[in-house]
């Protein structure tokens, strides 16, 4: 496998550091960036078009702008990268919502398991 | 039997008639066959007297008149209300001319006959011109014929109006009169009567829509209030549920990648400093809700008189600390003993949140002005809260302001619950909010309390 990175992008501070630490144990190698929000992370993707993420790991409720205000913005940029979202919701409206966005490939609910990272970044 | 009798009469006395004939021509049809209903029945003992003193031609005579009277009836039976109208003028005028035919010119019954051009204003509308001269050319045709003849014939026929010692002629008008008066009253009491049972349907109609049109409003307005409520409930269990899952989804994380054999006491002394925190997040997050679901209840507190500049006092004491560092103008525009009779926590909350946001999200570089404007009317009080401060984007956020949680300024200190407790408390004290606001510029909410 090339080099795993993965871009976070989750308001909850916590959520991240829980996200990096079980990557990090199954993954040794992985290089992460975590971003506390979503239009960091689009000015984080602006800015770095050479190091690029390999995949995208999204929260859907943010202040300010949410998963979805992402996912709008993210599309006009292009990248080709895939989105997995991980969130707390497992509401039915967010999952097929989700199949809208040919970008978002995976719908986790909270807390991630390594069985969840196996399918996600096989 | 009398039930009977009295179904076939209505039955021809309504001939025609539909549910929603206006009232004129219902007015008009009902007489028009009443009459021709009573000139078939007057007629009637005549017919059987002239068949029985074997007088032919008044037999026929009156016989054929019943006939057309007969067919003015089943015309307006079958709709052709005109028709049945321009068919009794023109049997009434053939009858006028007939009957000077046979009676000789000189009998004064013509008196009696010639009021048959009356029938024309009866018949027809003012309105109606057309047919009025059409009707009253008619009339003017038979009496030209009637001078023509006068002139140049003798009486076909004379009848002897002695009748076993009784003067027919006599008994005639008398009898038609007495008749005609009958008919008369009859009618202007069934007249009477349709119009006040119609006004009274009228006013009874115009009242059940009205109460319909109310009772539909209300129904419309508690079924709109109960969408909202449920909407806002769904949102605030959405938004809590979310909360809470999401430090609980931390620790269950946390607690998976916990190294049982204790190998690596650095790394699970780490995961026992982030359960920590995300239980401290689920702590807050009970809070809050606690806190939210408690100032639900306020609303059951006695509600008082408030003065307005004391509350406001109260407020600027306990804000004094951030007035001061951020050198806020606090501008009060309302009259001195501007009072309010409400809940008193409710309406400091509301001051209180929308005041310490003026504050917090103020502009740099420019004197803050917050200004308080309170005003009243005879349906409730009007309460603005502007400052001078960042401004909101609303064309991003119109929809999500005052949503729990909902934050759209990251880099200032915040929870998300202010304004989302002041919209709540509104909607508890019967109120409303609106917001508006220019970046850069500032931020306006208008209030509107109801008495």
């Amino acid at each position: 496998m090339s080099k795993l990175s993965v871009l976070l992008i989750d308001d909850d501070a916590i959520s991240n550091v829980f996200n990096s630490m079980i990557l990090k144990r199954n993954y040794p190698s992985v290089q992460i960036h975590a971003t506390c929000g979503a239009s960091e992370a689009i000015d984080y993707l602006k800015g770095n078009p050479l190091d690029k993420p390999t995949i995208i790991f999204l929260d859907l409720n943010m202040p300010v702008m949410n998963g979805w205000d992402f996912m709008e913005e993210y599309k006009k940029l292009n990248l080709g990268i895939d989105v997995v979202l991980v969130t707390s919701s497992d509401d039915i409206g967010d999952i097929a919502r989700s199949k809208d966005f040919v970008e978002i490939k995976h719908y986790l609910v909270k807390p991630i398991t390594v069985k969840d990272l196996k399918e996600v970044l096989a | 039997m009398k039930e009977r009798i009295y179904r076939i009469y209505f039955s021809i006395i309504n001939a025609g008639l539909i549910e929603n004939t206006a009232l004129g021509k219902r007015y008009r049809l009902i007489s028009i066959n009443k009459f021709c209903f009573f000139c078939i029945l007057i007629s009637s003992p005549y017919l059987f007297i002239f068949y029985a003193i074997n007088s032919i031609a008044p037999f026929t005579l009156i016989f054929s008149a019943q006939i057309l009277f007969a067919m003015v009836i089943f015309i307006n039976y079958k709709q052709y209300y005109n028709a049945g109208r321009f068919l009794l003028i023109f049997t009434t005028a053939l009858s006028v001319l007939f009957i000077s035919l046979m009676l000789g010119f000189e009998s004064g019954f013509h008196l009696y006959l010639y009021t048959a051009p009356l029938f024309v204003f009866w018949l027809f509308d003012i309105k109606e011109i057309k047919n009025i001269v059409f009707a009253a050319s008619v009339y003017a045709i038979v009496y030209i014929l009637v001078f023509i003849f006068k002139y140049n014939t003798t009486p076909m026929y004379t009848i002897n109006f002695n009748f076993f010692g009784v003067d027919l002629y006599s008994l005639n008008m008398g009898l038609n009169f007495v008749l005609l008066s009958l008919l008369f009253y009859n009618y202007t009491n069934y007249y009477k009567l349709l119009s006040v049972n119609l006004i009274q349907k009228q006013k009874h109609l115009e009242l059940e829509i009205s109460k319909r049109i109310e009772s539909e409003e209300n129904t419309k307005k508690i079924f709109q209030e109960l969408s909202k409520s449920y909407s806002s409930l769904e949102q605030f269990s959405f938004i809590i549920s979310h909360n809470i899952k999401s430090p609980l989804a931390n620790i269950k994380g946390f607690l998976g990648l916990y190294d049982k054999e204790g190998k690596d006491l650095e790394f699970n002394r780490n995961l026992i400093e982030h359960i920590e925190t995300s239980t401290m997040n689920l702590d807050d997050t009970l809070s809050d809700l606690n806190y939210i679901l408690k100032s639900q209840k306020e609303i059951l507190k006695k509600r008082e008189e408030i003065v307005i500049k004391n509350l406001i006092n109260t407020i600027r004491v306990s804000l004094s600390a951030e007035i001061l560092s951020s050198s806020v103008e606090l501008v009060e525009q309302y009259e001195e003993g501007i009072k309010l009779f409400s809940i008193r926590s409710i309406l400091h909350s509301i001051f209180f949140n929308l005041i310490q946001n003026a504050i917090k999200f103020r502009r740099d570089g420019i004197k803050s002005v917050i200004s308080i404007f309170v005003e009243q009317d005879e349906r409730g009080t009007i309460i603005r809260v502007a400052d001078n401060g960042i401004g909101i984007d609303l064309d991003k956020y119109e929809d999500r302001i005052f949503n729990l949680y909902n934050r759209f300024n990251t880099t200032i200190e915040g929870k998300g619950i202010g304004l989302y407790l002041v919209k709540n408390h509104l909607d508890l004290l019967g109120g409303t909010i609106e917001v508006s606001s220019k970046i850069n510029e500032g931020t306006t909410f208008s209030m509107r309390i109801k008495n």
